[in-house]
Order: C-alpha cells, then structure tokens, then sequence
C-alpha cells in the first residue's frame, strides 16, 4: 500500500509539473519520466538512509 | 581622448557579432499581447472554468490533451485520497489560526471542493483506516496542483506560453 500511495503520487505530481512547466510535448514527457523516478528513487534512498536510525 | 584614438569597429563586424552572442541569439522575444475585453473575458473564463473542474480551463483554450492529463492526475489523486486512501478534508479551527493554510491546499480543489462542502462528504474523520494521513497528503497536494493549473490556464489565455 505504501509503495502504491508513493507511486501513485510521483506519477500525478511528475504529470502536472510537466504540463505546467514545458510547453513542449516531447520535452514534458521527458520532464514527467524524470520527474516520476526522481520522486521514486529519492523517497527509496533517503527511506534506507533513515533505516539505520529506526 | 582615448575614443579619439580607439578606431571603431567597422560596420560589418558589428552586424556579424551581434547574431552570434548566445544571450541574443538563444532568448526569444516574449509575445506582447495587448489587453482587451475579448482578452481579459477568455483568461477569466479560462480561470473559472480550469477551479471548478481541474482541467477544464485548458479545455476552453482548446488544449484537450493537456486538459484530459491534467484532469485525470488531479481526479485521481483527488478520489484516491477521499476513497482509497481514507482521507478528509481540513477544517478551520479559530482556537488555532494555522489551521488556516490546510483549508487553503484543500480549497484549491475549486468545483469538487465546494461539491463535498455541499454534500458534507470527506469531512469526517476516519482513523480506523490505516492509510489516511496519505489520503489527506493526496488532497492537500491535489488542491495545490489545481492553484498551479489555474495559473497555467491563465497564461495560456493571455498568450504568455503556448
């Protein structure tokens, strides 16, 4: 459930930044591509960053 | 002195640099668009429409694809967050004042905002599901991205971005 609710956020919120901020379709896909796994591999590294701690 | 003896630089040379400085060359000028009624009523319309239904306001400006995208992102998020997620919308609580900026996230929903105010649906608290602080994390940021969207159409309609 938690990797769903992540997944599920990066992948509307990548969406609407890349509307909003390309004007340029192939440069809001990519935008949106990069957007998404960089929401995704942020939150999984700093997630094991913070494992050690837990 | 120093200018009566520097000579200039011919013509020519100065016509063939100005091109080729990066600044000039790669920074389009900006459309200027007067304003007028016509103008001022669509960027209105386009405003009102794109914060009663998220996306809607792209739809007026004739930009479907963008207006489906950005509608099916905010939907999603905005019924994930109420159905599957459990969450509920903020409430204004005058004892604390900062209770104020989660009823603004959340007003930015616009239209499906002010619908669960007149349903009164997604108010009450449901701490048995065990997911709801993603649901109100899913509504708080999908009424923030409406705000954006709003602001998006509104430059689209007075032709700052295409």
């Amino acid at each position: 459930m938690h990797l769903l609710a992540m997944t599920l956020f990066a992948l509307c919120v990548s969406t609407v930044f890349a509307i909003v901020t390309k004007e340029d379709p192939r440069e809001q896909f990519h935008y949106a591509i990069k957007a998404f796994f960089a929401f995704l591999g942020i939150a999984l590294a700093i997630g094991w960053l913070m494992y050690p701690f837990s | 002195m120093t200018d009566a003896l520097t000579p200039d630089p011919p013509a020519d040379s100065l016509a063939a640099s100005t091109p080729s400085d990066p600044l000039v060359a790669s920074a389009p000028l900006p459309e200027v668009k007067t304003w007028s009624p016509q103008l001022a009523l669509r960027a209105v319309l386009a405003c009102i429409a794109a914060a009663a239904i998220p996306g809607a306001g792209h739809a007026v400006l004739g930009r479907w694809i963008r207006a489906a995208l950005l509608c099916t992102a905010i939907l999603g998020m905005f019924l994930a967050g109420l159905f599957l997620f459990g969450g509920r919308f903020y409430t204004f609580n005058p004892e604390e004042p900062l209770s104020i900026f989660p009823v603004i996230a959340n007003a930015g929903l616009g239209g499906l905002y002010a619908l669960c105010v007149f349903l009164h649906a997604g108010f009450d608290a449901r701490p048995e599901v065990p997911t709801y602080e993603y649901g109100n994390a899913f509504l708080l940021v999908a009424g923030l991205l409406n705000y954006l969207v709003v602001l998006d159409a509104f430059d689209i309609a007075v032709g700052r971005k295409k």
